[in-house]
């Protein structure tokens, strides 16, 4: 029997899988996941957090709750090699794709095709073989037993003959079936539903009752033939045939009562809900998946299709959440559901969820304090109050030998009203809670916490001590890029128990700031620290999501092209001696230019909030841009003829060919860049005076215009 | 889904790492001003053009001119098991006014003869709806293969393909630009157009420039695909290049917030 395997195919058998397109058809077609290094999160967003929060992708949610009604152990478990949208996820936070990846790896590559393997058009092989043992248990003849197998592995392809001419009753049974299984997957459903009703009384008990069966089937792609619209998409609910789901609804009750323990039975049981569905009892289908929500163990994969099932059958649909929250008898789904109403219609409102609301569905939650108590903190949270009030609502539980999800959600919360309270015992909370927090991506969340914290005490240097707690290796490079002091990077440069990779992320920003601030001394005794490595890849990036160039960008470069620079050390070594130096100065700029530093920025967190990686930079000193480096040069009227012509040149090819500065290093935003623009009346200034002063020069012959 | 628009100005030709870019990385030539001037590009408005990527679950705006359609018929997905057909729409496409490409996006290429035939029964549905099929595309959704056996791959499809349908393949634009010239050729009696995929996700892959400058003499009819809302300034040359046939605008899904 095709169609109806399991529940991820609940609403893409239906729909034509265009609800469940977000997931599995864009897989390189939506935008990577940059996410907000903090603890909480109001608005929906990609990076999920291993509790349950208003922000978190709903099947997240889903799932999270489901494995917290009935714990799973997680040791052992290992994180899943991301996608490239996850990629800047690390280990810290983890999208619903991610999830399903960690905690239910597909299989590996498969073996080539073999020659009999049944095609998509034909039945599974399941189906197939089902086929064959009823007619094997009922003794059909052997000879027809042959003939109708070899007939039904072709039936839905294109090279399927019809059925043939049986003169024997029961295999004329089976022929007359696969006829009728014929016309339906052919959407000839006037002419199935009339050949399936004849077969009730097949001598044949296997086609009496899958007929029956088939009947369901039959009335519910009738009832959404006519619900496609032109792009061949579902048009939705409004366009169904109410009365054909209804037909179906009635078929498999019929179906049930004639065979309760039938060999459908499970199938007609899933049908159900997708008659509930179709017709719009909401009502009832939020208890058949509250019902679900409680006997499905969330440990195996089958929690999965339901949480995506739930999510878009019921918690998507305006009138699914009504149906869920309006009536007070699904306290699960009312959690999820509630959650999703926490986050921001608009920043400038009060927080959605009402206080009043929340208190009116209390007999709903009857017994599950745990769980409203998360609800009643979680609102009081984002709604702004007073941290104390939050922490009276969740003792402290952080010694605990482990967490089930919403143990854990409860245990954040609480850490995150420490920090927003100031109190001084918050990164004892966090270190004690790391004990306990060995569920998937929990250890890491309970780093952050305490990274932040010490962040906001300023103390970066023991964060990434070699004895830090926080050894997660995603947070270490975000904070070594963005704000370690140089001893700091010197330390986890020379750290052998820390990554490679990190080790590298250390060594590149403590030789790329000491660079590009001007600290050329400590630079030129620092570039010792980068291993040999002939076979280094200039180009690839290393490190976990936020990634730099080999540290061997500064000794295997390339230092010269029209200009006669030696080495990087050399000239770095001179600027030491002479920070002035203007042809070691021009070298500096050259090195930028040819070894792709213009346009490079380290890793910095993209929204301006407050986050991880937005303390205060330890590392001292400005950014020295190559158009500053011309600009001063230009300035000089004293500088050597060669020096300065070149300098205007350069300063001109920085607008090649686009007209915008590509000299002018990182900006932060849109404004910053367009503060880095000289006026185009200046460039023209600059292509006039090197025509003017150096019309012999190489530099002045070399350029032809200006942009 | 939070993507830094602007922080796009902040990374050029060094900072490969974000996005889709894993796949198909800037190229070496880009320069930096360059990568600059695209972030700064006007944003594709698909009321500009009239050919269109849909892909199931998205709808075309009303006032759209839908001259050409290139619609997802389904894939074939690596996954346990020889390869399988997945159709991902629920019905049949009725388009009468338009030109329509049925596409079949794959990351695997061992297709067997039941699975093609599969994929022309679907042309042959499409065609009987009244539809003007114009021919299959291939989206081949993956690494860059080896061209040796991509071409192979091709010939088949080819061969499988009823006459007079034509075969159209998405390139990534590494693979158009870079590609060995000669084996670029040797498409030529086997595919009839390439469509060279500009973005990653929602945006524009930054260095397109430095692309198209190196397609000058690509052997092959090609149209450019475009992300809806992605920047794109149409680098200089392009609109004379004599294999160029135009553009086909990716219409983006809605966003869904779960």
């Amino acid at each position: 029997m095709r169609g109806w395997q399991r529940g991820a195919s609940w609403a893409a058998a239906l729909i034509g899988a265009s609800g469940l397109a977000a997931t599995v058809v864009w897989a390189c077609a939506d935008s990577s996941c940059s996410p907000v290094w903090r603890l909480d999160a109001p608005d929906y967003a990609c990076d999920g957090r291993a509790m349950l929060t208003p922000g978190n992708d709903t099947r997240i949610n889903l799932l999270l709750l489901m494995r917290s009604l009935a714990p799973v152990s997680e040791a052992g478990v290992a994180y899943a090699k991301p996608d490239w949208d996850d990629d800047q996820l690390g280990h810290v936070f983890f999208s619903w794709k991610g999830l399903r990846q960690t905690l239910w790896p597909s299989a590996p590559e498969p073996e080539p095709a073999t020659p009999d393997a049944a095609a998509e058009c034909a039945a599974p092989k399941g189906a197939q073989d089902a086929f064959a043992a009823a007619m094997l248990a009922e003794k059909v003849a052997p000879f027809y037993r042959d003939q109708l197998i070899a007939e039904r592995a072709k039936l839905g392809c294109p090279d399927a003959a019809p059925p043939g001419v049986y003169a024997d009753d029961l295999a004329g049974s089976y022929a007359m079936y696969m006829g009728a299984a014929d016309d339906f997957y052919r959407g000839n459903y006037a002419a199935a539903r009339s050949s399936f009703a004849k077969l009730a009384s097949s001598p044949s008990p296997w086609v009496r009752e899958t007929a029956a069966y088939m009947k369901i089937r039959i009335a519910l792609r009738a009832a959404v033939a006519g619900a496609i619209d032109q792009y061949g998409d579902f048009a939705g609910l409004e366009k169904v045939d109410k009365a054909q789901a209804a037909a179906a609804g009635a078929a498999i009750d019929a179906y049930l009562k004639a065979w309760p323990q039938g060999r459908y039975a499970a199938s007609a049981q899933g049908l159900k809900r997708r008659v509930l569905w179709l017709t719009g009892q909401d009502a009832a289908l939020a208890q058949s998946y509250e019902a679900m929500l409680r006997a499905t163990p969330g440990s195996g994969e089958a929690a999965a299709d339901l949480a995506e099932e739930i999510d878009n059958a019921l918690l998507q649909r305006e009138e699914g959440v009504k149906a869920v929250v309006g009536g007070g008898k699904a306290p699960l789904l009312m959690t999820i559901a509630d959650l999703k109403a926490m986050r921001p219609t608009d920043p400038a409102k009060p927080m959605p969820l009402a206080a009043e609301t929340l208190a009116a569905q209390a007999p709903a939650f009857a017994g599950q304090d745990d769980l409203y108590g998360l609800l009643g903190a979680t609102r009081a949270y984002y709604a702004g109050e007073a941290p104390r009030t939050i922490l009276t609502r969740l003792p402290d539980a952080a010694r605990a030998p482990g967490y089930t999800p919403l143990a854990f959600s409860r245990q954040v919360l609480r850490g995150m009203a420490l920090a927003k309270a100031h109190d001084a015992n918050e990164a004892g909370f966090w270190q004690e809670l790391m004990g306990g927090a060995k569920g998937l991506w929990q250890g890491q969340l309970a780093q952050l916490g305490l990274a932040l914290r010490w962040q906001r005490d300023g103390r970066i240097d023991q964060a990434l001590a070699s004895a830090s707690p926080i050894k997660d290796s995603t947070l270490r490079q975000l904070m070594l890029q963005t704000m370690a002091a140089p001893a700091t990077l010197r330390a986890n440069a020379a750290d052998r128990s820390r990554p490679d990779e990190e080790r590298n992320v250390a060594r590149f920003t403590l030789l790329y700031k000491g660079l590009t601030r001007g600290a050329y001394a400590d630079f030129t005794r620092d570039l010792a620290l980068v291993p040999a490595d002939p076979k280094a890849d200039l180009g690839a990036f290393y490190g976990s999501g936020l990634s730099t160039p080999p540290a061997q960008r500064f000794t295997q470069g390339k230092w010269a092209e029209g200009l006669p620079c030696p080495s990087l050390a050399q000239t770095t070594a001179t600027l030491a001696r002479n920070p002035a130096d203007q042809p070691a100065r021009l070298c500096l700029g050259e090195f930028y230019r040819l070894n792709g530093f213009d346009g490079f920025s380290l890793y910095a967190p993209f929204e301006k909030v407050d986050q991880l990686g937005r303390g205060t930079d330890q590392f001292p000193g400005t950014m020295l841009s190559r158009d500053a480096i011309y600009a001063a040069i230009i300035a000089d009227k004293r500088a050597a003829a060669d020096l300065r012509a070149y300098a205007l040149y350069r300063a001109v090819m920085c607008y090649s060919p686009s007209g915008y500065n590509g000299c002018s290093g990182p900006a932060a935003d849109y404004a910053a860049s367009q503060a880095q623009q000289v006026p185009k009346a200046q460039r023209k200034a600059w292509y006039d005076e090197l025509k003017a002063l150096y019309p012999n020069s190489r530099w002045a012959k070399a350029l032809r215009y200006y942009w | 889904m939070k993507r830094p628009i602007v922080a796009s100005l902040a990374l050029a030709a060094l900072a490969l790492s974000s996005a889709c870019q894993r796949e198909q990385r800037a190229p070496e030539e880009t320069t930096a001003e360059e990568t600059t001037a695209e972030a700064a590009a006007p944003k594709v408005d698909p009321h500009g053009f009239d050919a269109f990527y849909v892909w199931p679950g998205v709808r075309p705006a009303a006032d759209l001119r839908t001259h050409t359609l290139y619609l997802l018929d389904g894939e074939v997905r690596r996954r346990p098991g020889p390869a399988r057909f997945t159709r991902l729409r629920a019905g049949l496409p009725r388009l009468p006014g338009a030109d329509l490409w049925l596409v079949v996006r794959i990351d695997r290429l061992d297709l067997s003869p039941r699975t093609w035939a599969t994929i022309v029964a679907d042309m042959e549905r499409w065609q009987a709806a009244g539809n003007h099929l114009q021919g299959l595309q291939i989206d081949f959704d993956a690494a860059t293969p080896g061209l040796d056996r991509y071409a192979a791959f091709l010939a088949e499809a080819r061969a499988h393909l009823p006459h007079p349908w034509r075969l159209s393949i998405t390139g990534l634009m590494d693979w158009s630009a870079n590609g060995d010239p000669a084996a670029l050729a040797q498409l030529k009696p086997v595919v009839d157009e390439v469509v060279v995929q500009t973005y990653q996700g929602r945006s524009t892959i930054p260095g397109y420039g430095a692309y198209f400058r190196k397609m000058a003499h690509f052997p092959l009819p090609f149209r450019v695909a475009l992300a809806e809302g992605g920047n794109w300034t149409p680098p200089p040359g392009l609109a004379r290049q004599p294999q160029f046939k135009g553009y086909v605008v990716f219409l983006m899904p809605k966003q869904l917030r779960r």
